[in-house]
């Protein structure tokens, strides 16, 4: 842990981070609990006055413990409630010059496993390594080398030719 | 293992446009993130005061009820005994006294007619001739006051 470079360190952090941690959260809850999450640990690194060593590689791991563990107490309430909201915002913001379609790519990310989704997520918005992920999702870096190579693939199948997929 | 050496421009090309894609904000601002570390830290701290508060309560009590055991502690035994009849001494009465000095005093004197009436006996039984004289021969004088020893000397024997 380091000590504190003052608020602003936190904020860049929150600046950098917030939306791919969103993202990355919606993989196990739903929008409601994605947003409970990342507050939480932000909240949680505000309080502990200190910035640790490797704040992304801190902020997905806890991220992802909290996440996991909202979800086990979401199991609790009524799915109904978890897919209204989840379906009230998608994952990504539309553009008209944007080179994928949003709704695809979100859809298409929605068929990947959750081993593979999870490691493309960080891989393509978070910016960590391939080691990094490897210490977040507690695998050896060549399963997640495997799987991001399969996730791409799969999404470059799915993009790329979605009227093949289609009559497929 | 670094996967961009392995991808093609096309693949290169598609990895570009999705990492374009812009992610959705949250709805929480980071100064509602501030507020709720702020909140959080102040609640940590009263719940810390209160858990010192409550702790130094427990040990103070602790503290107090331990010496409250340990401390000698004054009984109060009472034992109801049966009544007894109460034993007066009575002081010697002035009569008692009286009438024990009185014996000595009758005693020492008699002891002294005694004498004196042994003395004159012997007197009477060996007077002038020898012969036994009775008491109505004796001088009006003299029987009289041997009267009085006569019965003094009866008594003398009753009291024996």
């Amino acid at each position: 842990m380091n000590e504190p470079s003052g608020n602003t360190a936190v904020a860049e952090l929150f600046d950098a981070h917030s939306r791919v941690l969103l993202l990355y959260a919606r993989q196990w809850v739903g929008m409601a609990g994605a947003e409970d999450v990342v507050q939480r640990v932000f909240v949680r690194l505000v309080s502990s006055g200190r910035l640790p060593a490797e704040p992304g590689t801190w902020l997905f791991r806890c991220v992802r413990n909290e996440a996991i563990s909202y979800r086990r107490s979401e199991n609790r309430r009524s799915r109904r409630e978890q897919a209204v909201a989840s379906d009230a915002m998608g994952w990504f913001v539309t553009h008209p010059g944007d080179r994928l379609d949003a709704g695809n790519a979100q859809a298409a990310l929605e068929t990947l496993s959750p081993d593979q989704r999870e490691v493309i997520l960080l891989r393509l918005w978070s910016g960590l390594t391939l080691s990094e992920i490897a210490g977040v999702t507690e695998v050896a870096v060549s399963t997640v080398h495997a799987r991001y190579e399969a996730a791409l693939a799969t999404l470059r199948q799915k993009l790329e030719n979605p009227c093949r997929n289609r009559k497929t | 293992m670094q996967e961009s050496e392995d991808m093609n421009p096309a693949e290169r090309e598609f990895v570009e446009a999705l990492k374009g894609l812009e992610l959705a904000p949250l709805q929480t601002s980071s100064r509602w993130i501030w507020y709720q570390a702020g909140l959080r830290t102040g609640r940590r701290r009263a719940t810390g005061w209160g858990a010192v508060a409550a702790t130094t309560l427990a040990v103070a009590l602790l503290i107090v009820r331990t010496r409250q055991i340990n401390a000698p502690v004054e009984r109060y035994v009472s034992v109801q005994r049966e009544s007894t009849p109460v034993v007066t001494i009575e002081p010697p009465t002035e009569t008692a006294s009286t009438t024990s000095l009185s014996a000595e005093y009758m005693r020492l004197c008699n002891e002294i007619i005694q004498e004196q009436l042994e003395s004159q006996s012997s007197q009477h039984f060996s007077g002038g001739a020898g012969d036994y004289m009775p008491p109505s021969r004796w001088p009006k004088s003299e029987r009289d006051s041997n009267l009085y020893d006569q019965n003094t000397v009866l008594k003398i024997e009753d009291g024996i």
